[in-house]
C-alpha cells in the first residue's frame, strides 16, 4: 500500500510540473506570434497576449492529434507503438509498478522549465520544444545510460532521433522561413514602392493582425500536445490508465494543458517579445506582416509534410528575413547571433540540467528525491524572478527602442550566478 | 545518412509550399492594397488622381486570399480534429 502512495504522490508532482512546464513555453512562445504585431503597434500589448492566449487555447483544445509517442523519438524504445511505456523502464517495487520512469519525467521537465527561465531572463527566443526534450534526454542518459538515447533515429521514412527530430529542424527551418520572409518582403516593397507610407503603413496592419493570429492557432494546435503526451505517458506509467483498450488522452490532461499554454501566453513573455520584435531589426508593417504570413505558411506546410520543426526557430527567421528583405534595413547581428548561441545550447544545458536533477533525486528514497528536485526548481524560479525585477520588461517598455533599454549584455554578465 | 536525405527531401517541399503561401499571399495582398491606393488617389497612390478600377482591383485580390484563408483554416482546424482533408474541385472534402 505504501508504494502505491509513493507512485501517486510523484505523479502528482510530475503532472504540476508538466503543467509548469506548459506555462512556461506559453509566456516564452507568445512572441513567435505576437512580437511583430507589437513592434510595428498593429495590435496593442494587451490586445496581442489576449487574442494569442485565447487562439492557442482554441488551437490545443480542437487538437486531437497528442503527441502521445513524442519521447519515443529521442529515447530507444521507451514506449510501443500504442503509447505504453516498456515494462523494463517502469521498473517495480515488490511486484508493484515502479517509479523510476517517474523520477525521469520529472528530472527532465525540471530541466526543460530552468532553461526556459533562464533563456527568458536574458531575452533570448529558444525553443521549448528542445528545452523540453534536451531535459528528457539527459534525464534519460542520467537513468537508463548513454545507449538509452535515441541519437541517430532508425526510420527510412520519416525524421527520427536527436538528429532528425533537434539537430536536424533547427539547421534548416530558420533559413527556410528567412528566405521565405525575405522574398515576400522584396515583393511587397517592390508593389507598394509608389504608395504613401502611412497608407501602406494602416492598411498592412490590418493583414497583420490575422497572419499573427494564424501563427498564435498553429502555435496550441503544436505545442500544448507535447506536454498531454508526457502527462499521459506519466499516468500510464503510474498505472492510472488503463492500457487494455486503445489509449486516449484524459479530458482534463487536455482542458489543463490548453489551460496553462493559454495562461502563460497571456502573461506575454515581454522580455522575449522585445528582443523579437524590435532587438533583432527595426520592421514597419508590411515586413510584419510578410514575416508572419512567412512564419504560418512555412508551420503549416511543415507539419502538413511531416517535418518537425520549433516555432521559435521559425518566428525568428522570418523576422530576420523581413529585415534583410527591405533594402537598408539594418539587422542587429550581435543580437542574432546570441540568439543562435542560444539555440544551440538549448538541447545540451536543458540535458545537463535534466541530468543533474536526476542524481540529485537518486541519492535519497524516490519520495524525498522528488520533494528536493521541486524545491530546487521552486527556489531556481524564485531566484531568476527576482533576478528579473532588477531589469523588468512589461507591456509599458516592451515596444521601446532597444537603444532605450539598460544594455542587454548588463544582464548577460549578471546572470552566470543564476547557476548555482 | 538516412536522416539528412530525408530532412534535405522535406526541406525543399517546406521550401517550396512555404514560398508559394508565405511570399504568395503576401503578394496578393500587396496587389490588394494597391487598388485600395489607387481608389483612394492624393496621397496614398504617390499623388495619381483617384480611379474606381482600383476598388475592384482590391476587391477581387482580397477576395482570392480570403479564400485561401478560408482553405488554411478549414485545414489546420480538420486536420487537428482528425479529419483527412482532400479536395474535389475547388471544394475541399473532409472524411476520418
Amino acid at each position: 500500500m505504501g508504494r502505491v502512495t509513493t507512485a501517486t504522490v510523484i505523479l502528482v508532482m510530475v503532472v504540476l510540473t508538466a503543467l509548469a512546464f506548459d506555462f512556461t513555453n506559453g509566456f516564452h512562445d507568445t512572441g513567435n506570434a505576437m512580437a511583430a504585431s507589437i513592434a510595428t503597434g498593429a495590435l496593442s500589448p494587451k490586445m496581442a497576449v489576449t487574442l494569442a492566449a485565447t487562439l492557442d487555447l482554441v488551437g490545443a483544445l480542437i487538437s486531437v492529434k497528442v503527441a502521445l509517442t513524442i519521447t519515443n523519438a529521442v529515447i530507444d524504445g521507451i514506449q510501443m507503438k500504442t503509447g505504453v511505456p516498456n515494462p523494463q523502464f517502469i521498473g517495480s517495487d515488490n511486484g508493484k509498478q515502479g517509479t523510476i520512469l517517474l523520477m525521469v519525467v520529472l528530472a527532465g521537465l525540471v530541466g526543460g522549465i530552468v532553461w526556459n527561465l533562464l533563456t527568458w531572463l536574458l531575452g533570448l527566443p529558444s525553443s521549448s520544444s528542445h528545452a523540453l526534450l534536451g531535459g528528457l534526454v539527459g534525464a534519460t542518459i542520467a537513468g537508463f545510460g548513454f545507449s538509452q538515447v535515441n541519437w541517430l533515429g532508425h526510420s527510412t521514412e520519416k525524421l527520427d532521433g536527436v538528429v532528425g527530430k533537434v539537430l536536424i529542424p533547427s539547421l534548416i527551418s530558420p533559413v527556410i522561413a528567412f528566405i521565405v520572409a525575405a522574398v515576400g518582403t522584396r515583393i511587397v516593397f517592390s508593389l507598394t514602392s509608389k504608395m504613401g507610407d502611412k497608407f501602406r503603413e494602416s492598411r498592412f496592419r490590418y493583414g497583420q493582425v490575422g497572419a499573427a493570429s494564424m501563427v498564435a492557432l498553429a502555435h496550441g494546435t503544436n505545442d500544448a500536445q507535447k506536454t498531454m503526451g508526457v502527462i499521459t505517458l506519466a499516468l500510464i506509467a503510474a498505472g492510472q490508465v488503463d492500457v487494455s483498450q486503445e489509449i486516449s488522452i484524459p479530458f482534463w490532461v487536455k482542458l489543463s494543458a490548453a489551460v496553462a499554454i493559454a495562461l502563460g501566453t497571456y502573461l506575454g513573455g515581454w522580455r522575449i517579445m522585445r528582443t523579437l520584435g524590435k532587438g533583432i531589426v527595426d520592421i514597419n508593417a508590411p515586413q510584419g506582416f510578410a514575416g508572419d504570413t512567412s512564419t504560418a505558411s512555412v508551420i503549416l506546410a511543415s507539419s502538413g509534410l511531416g517535418f518537425a520543426l520549433s516555432t521559435t526557430h521559425v518566428a525568428s527567421g522570418s523576422i530576420m528575413g523581413a529585415g534583410v528583405g527591405r533594402k537598408g534595413a539594418e539587422v542587429r547581428w550581435s543580437v542574432a547571433g546570441r540568439m543562435a548561441s542560444a539555440w544551440a545550447i538549448t538541447f545540451p544545458a536543458a540535458g545537463l540540467v535534466g541530468a543533474v536533477m536526476f542524481f540529485i533525486s537518486n541519492l535519497m528514497p524516490q519520495l524525498l528525491g522528488a520533494t528536493v528536485v521541486m524545491a530546487i526548481l521552486i527556489a531556481v524560479s524564485l531566484y531568476i524572478w527576482m533576478r528579473s525585477r532588477k531589469d523588468p520588461v512589461d507591456k509599458h517598455s516592451v515596444g521601446k527602442d532597444w537603444e532605450a533599454e539598460p544594455d542587454a549584455a548588463h544582464v548577460a554578465e549578471a546572470v552566470p550566478h543564476a547557476h548555482h | 545518412m538516412n536522416n539528412l536525405i530525408i530532412a534535405l527531401d522535406g526541406a525543399w517541399k517546406v521550401l517550396l509550399a512555404g514560398l508559394l503561401l508565405g511570399a504568395g499571399i503576401p503578394t496578393l495582398f500587396a496587389m490588394a492594397v494597391k487598388g485600395l491606393a489607387m481608389a483612394e488617389g492624393g496621397e496614398a497612390a504617390g499623388g495619381a488622381s483617384p480611379r474606381a478600377a482600383g476598388k475592384l482591383m482590391a476587391a477581387v485580390f482580397f477576395f482570392i486570399i480570403l479564400t485561401l484563408v478560408v482553405y488554411g483554416l478549414a485545414w489546420l482546424i480538420f486536420t487537428s480534429l482528425g479529419f483527412k482533408v482532400g479536395f474535389s474541385g475547388p471544394f475541399p472534402t473532409f472524411s476520418k
